[in-house]
This record gives C-alpha cells, sequence and structure tokens, in this order.
C-alpha cells in the first residue's frame, strides 16, 4: 500500500537527476521510458551516457528505447540475476556500479523522511518527494560552494558540524 | 565516490552553461555568485552550521524560484507575504528526519534564532501557512524547481555529459491510518431498538407531502427511511456508504430500522427522498422534544462524547506508524 518513487542518480557523486512517484502498484518495468521521457523533452537526456539498473528494467521495449536515444545498456540480464546465475562476473561488474543507488537510498533514508510519507494523496506525495531529492541536491551544491565537499552526503555531518 | 571536487571558477561555470545548453540564466548564476560570495565574507560567528547552510543556500533558492517561474506579487493584498525563498528552506530543513512532522517545524525553527537570522524572519510561518504554499503552487512548481536546481549542478560540473546513470525504484509507504480503516464498530441494538420504539415519528408527518397515486411507490416505508437517517447522523458513521453497508452486514440492525427483510436500499434512493422531502433538520425540529426527553433519561449518556452511546467499539488493530 503506497506509492513508488523511481530515481535516476548519477554513479559518481550520487546527485538525483530524475524521479517520478506512482502508485505502488506500478511496475518497475514501466518506470524507465516515461522518467527518462521527462529528462529528453528538457534536452538533459545527452547527460546520461549510459544506464546501469536492475533486470526489473530489462525488457525490450526499455533496450530498444535505449538504443534508439544512444545510451547505453548496462541493465542486468535475466541471466545475471538470482543464485544460479549463468554470468557471474557480468553480474558483478554490473552491480559494482549499479549497487551505489542502494547507498543513496540508505543515505536518504537515514536523513531525510524517505521511503515513507506525511502526506495523503499521490500530488502532495509527489511535492514531498520532489522536497527530498531538492534537498538532497542543493545540500550537495551547498557543500561544494562552501568549500567541504567530501561532506555533501552526510547531512548531519555538513549540518551540525561547522568545519 | 569521488570527493575531491574543486568549486569552479566562474568563468568555468559560464562557459559550462554555454556549452552543454543548459536551462539556467546566466544573469541570475552571476546574481547568485556576487551575494555567495558578500555572504560568505559576512557571515556572523554566531552562526552555527545550519545557520551558515540557510543563509548562504538563499540566493541560490531565489535563483531557482525565479527559474522556476515564481514571481514575488508587486503589490499584495492584506499582510505582507513570506519571502518564498524562505519558505522554500523551510521546506528543505523540514525533509530533515530530525524534523518529526509539519507542524513540528515553525517550533522547531523557532526554538533556533541564529536560523532565524538566516532566513531574515522575525518568526517561523506557522504549518498552515507552509501547507498553504504547496497547495498554491502545486506539484508542477516544485518539479520546476528541482528541474532548475538540477540544472544549476550541471552548470557547476557536478554532473556531466555522457555521465553514467543509474535507475532504481523505492517504495513509499502511505501515510494511513491502518487503525481507523481497519476497525470496525458494532452497533448496541438493544438501545437502538429501545430508541426507534420510544421515537414517534407521527409529529413530523405533516411536513412531507402526500404521496402522488401517479409514480411508482417506493417499496421503502418513509419512516423507515428515516429512521436510517436518523441513524446516520446519530450513530456517527464516517460516510453514508459505510451506514448502508452496515446495514447489509447485519441484517437485524435493518430489521430494526424498518426495510424489508433482506432489502437494503441504495444511496439514489435517499439522494432521490432528500432532494424531493423537506431537509432532515426540518422534519427532526418536532421530534427534538421526545430525542432530548430520550437520552436525559439514559443514565449513560455524555453529551460531550455522544459517539460510544450507540455503539460498543471493537478493538482497533495497531498502527504501524
Amino acid at each position: 500500500m503506497g506509492y513508488r518513487d523511481s530515481v535516476v542518480c548519477s554513479a559518481d557523486h550520487l546527485f538525483v537527476f530524475a524521479f517520478r512517484v506512482t502508485p505502488a502498484n506500478v511496475s518497475d518495468k514501466v518506470q524507465l521510458i516515461p522518467t527518462l521521457s521527462s529528462l529528453e523533452a528538457e534536452g538533459m537526456l545527452k547527460y546520461v551516457g549510459a544506464l546501469w539498473g536492475d533486470n526489473a528494467f530489462w525488457t525490450t521495449g526499455n533496450r530498444e528505447w535505449l538504443a534508439d536515444k544512444h545510451v547505453a545498456d548496462h541493465l542486468h540480464t535475466a541471466e545475471e540475476t538470482g543464485k544460479d546465475r549463468k554470468n557471474p562476473r557480468s553480474a558483478r561488474r554490473k552491480s559494482k556500479i549499479r549497487s551505489k543507488i542502494e547507498a543513496l537510498f540508505g543515505i536518504l533514508r537515514e536523513n531525510y523522511v524517505f521511503q515513507r510519507s506525511r502526506v495523503r494523496t499521490l500530488p502532495r506525495v509527489t511535492i514531498e518527494q520532489a522536497l527530498i531529492f531538492t534537498a538532497h541536491n542543493l545540500f550537495g551544491l551547498m557543500a561544494l560552494i562552501d568549500g567541504r565537499f567530501e561532506d555533501h552526503l552526510s547531512m548531519r555531518r555538513f549540518l551540525w558540524t561547522l568545519k | 565516490m569521488a570527493t575531491a571536487v574543486e568549486i569552479p571558477q566562474m568563468t568555468q561555470v559560464l562557459a559550462t552553461l554555454e556549452k552543454n545548453q543548459v536551462h539556467f540564466s546566466p544573469t541570475l548564476i552571476e546574481l547568485v555568485w556576487e551575494d555567495v560570495e558578500k555572504l560568505k565574507a559576512s557571515l556572523p560567528a554566531s552562526y552555527d552550521a545550519t545557520a551558515r547552510f540557510l543563509a548562504l543556500a538563499r540566493p541560490i533558492v531565489e535563483a531557482c524560484l525565479l527559474q522556476a517561474g515564481y514571481f514575488p506579487p508587486e503589490s499584495p493584498v492584506g499582510r505582507p507575504p513570506f519571502p518564498a525563498a524562505a519558505v522554500m528552506l523551510l521546506h528543505v530543513l523540514s525533509t530533515q528526519e530530525a524534523c518529526k512532522s509539519y507542524r513540528f517545524l515553525p517550533d522547531y525553527v523557532n526554538s533556533h534564532p541564529t536560523w532565524l537570522r538566516a532566513l531574515q524572519l522575525q518568526k517561523a510561518p506557522s504549518d498552515s501557512t507552509l501547507s498553504k504554499f504547496r497547495t498554491k503552487m502545486g506539484e508542477d512548481f516544485f518539479q520546476r524547481f528541482f528541474n532548475a536546481l538540477r540544472n544549476l549542478l550541471v552548470a557547476f560540473g557536478l554532473v556531466t555529459e555522457k555521465q553514467a546513470m543509474i535507475i532504481d525504484t523505492a517504495p513509499v509507504a502511505a501515510s494511513a491510518n491502518l487503525a481507523r480503516a481497519n476497525g470496525s464498530a458494532k452497533l448496541d441494538e438493544e438501545k437502538l431498538k429501545q430508541l426507534f420504539e420510544t421515537l414517534d415519528l407521527s409529529p413530523a408527518d405533516p411536513l412531507f407531502p402526500p404521496e402522488s397515486g401517479h409514480s411508482k411507490s417506493s417499496p421503502y416505508p418513509r419512516a423507515a427511511k428515516q429512521r436510517f437517517l436518523l441513524l446516520e447522523k446519530l450513530g456517527g458513521f464516517l460516510s453514508r456508504n459505510s451506514a448502508l453497508l452496515y446495514l447489509q452486514r447485519h441484517p437485524e440492525v435493518n430489521q430494526l430500522v424498518g426495510f424489508p427483510e433482506g432489502q437494503v436500499p441504495t444511496q439514489p434512493t435517499f439522494t432521490y427522498f432528500e432532494k424531493h422531502n423537506p431537509a432532515l433538520a426540518e422534519w427532526v425540529q418536532p421530534l427534538v422534544g421526545q430525542l432530548v426527553a430520550f437520552f436525559d433519561a439514559q443514565g449513560d449518556y455524555d453529551e460531550d462524547d455522544p459517539l460510544p452511546f450507540f455503539f460498543r467499539h471493537t478493538e482497533r488493530r495497531e498502527s504501524p506508524g
């Protein structure tokens, strides 16, 4: 019961680049194109050179769309998933990058009211999620401007300790 | 994760903007940069890290607001509004884990005078003001604000062209009161029976139009419909539908109300009834004396908390939150 956030983040600094909030019953595999389409509409898809993601996104439609937009597809395949995966080495290689987003979710969950909502109805929850991602990016930018970029992921250190 | 990132020069930022064709006004960035540099040089020593963040972030938030299409009203009616940048920064603070709720936010901020000073506020706006701001601006505005800030990240070189990106989804638990949603109440049938036996509806009869012989008459007696409407109000049902559902699930109560056995009317029956007859407040008027006498005679009736009189609440499930 609830909602689902699909998030696109940068692999190096973990900034949230795009997001989309839907009801929880919307499948992961149909989230990729609408989330990236919003970037395309603003001419920001050129910043997405390659895309990593789990095998929920690995559908023919998604892969064709990515190929059409010249985005390198590094999504986990069905063969790279599960206990008896056929290609464990490539799975490990992809996981090394893909798993960084789990760290972002962990950081957001620890520092912000992420993965739970204090309001009701989809528009209000979308606003709340937009504020969370805005706050995360703003702290990152402010950390850079304040000359303490090493603290950009630790909001507690950034907000509660003076350099 | 790379952490050794230097602050770019303003010329670099402007060059990035030009090269990558990011939608952000270069003039705005130059103004922001000037403001930030001035502020950095003049921040009071008393500021803690949060106040410092709020003070330095204000020009950036102002620029993003302009970029997102927000312009302050030129001649606002009534009290001058709170600056939008301060309200946005308060919202940013509200997303912190330390801030328990939107209602808690004004107290949280008011207890830190340096934060108020950094936001250039005398007093934090109330939670209601913040809520109105969110409602007024709407979902699109917050999305545009997010996009404006993201473009600024690009301008500052924190996101570069053809970058590696990761996509994933995360569940967001709904703010639902499961205890209320799953709670069920059982009506005290004895008391209801007593009320309906005592209550004589005939004083209200003259208020109703005589039934015409032309149209097909309703299979439900008028008195039963009146009793149902009384039950709906006195029982404190959350909606008419929930009251009708209760009758469907409890045939004994349906019988007490006076509907034919096994038949429960639908909502349109009552919509039609209310449309063609006087309002409930009107036809209850002649019955007020009887109702007052009935409730006065009940020892366990509490005027301040009338609902438990008819309801025996069943145990509710604990809310997970």
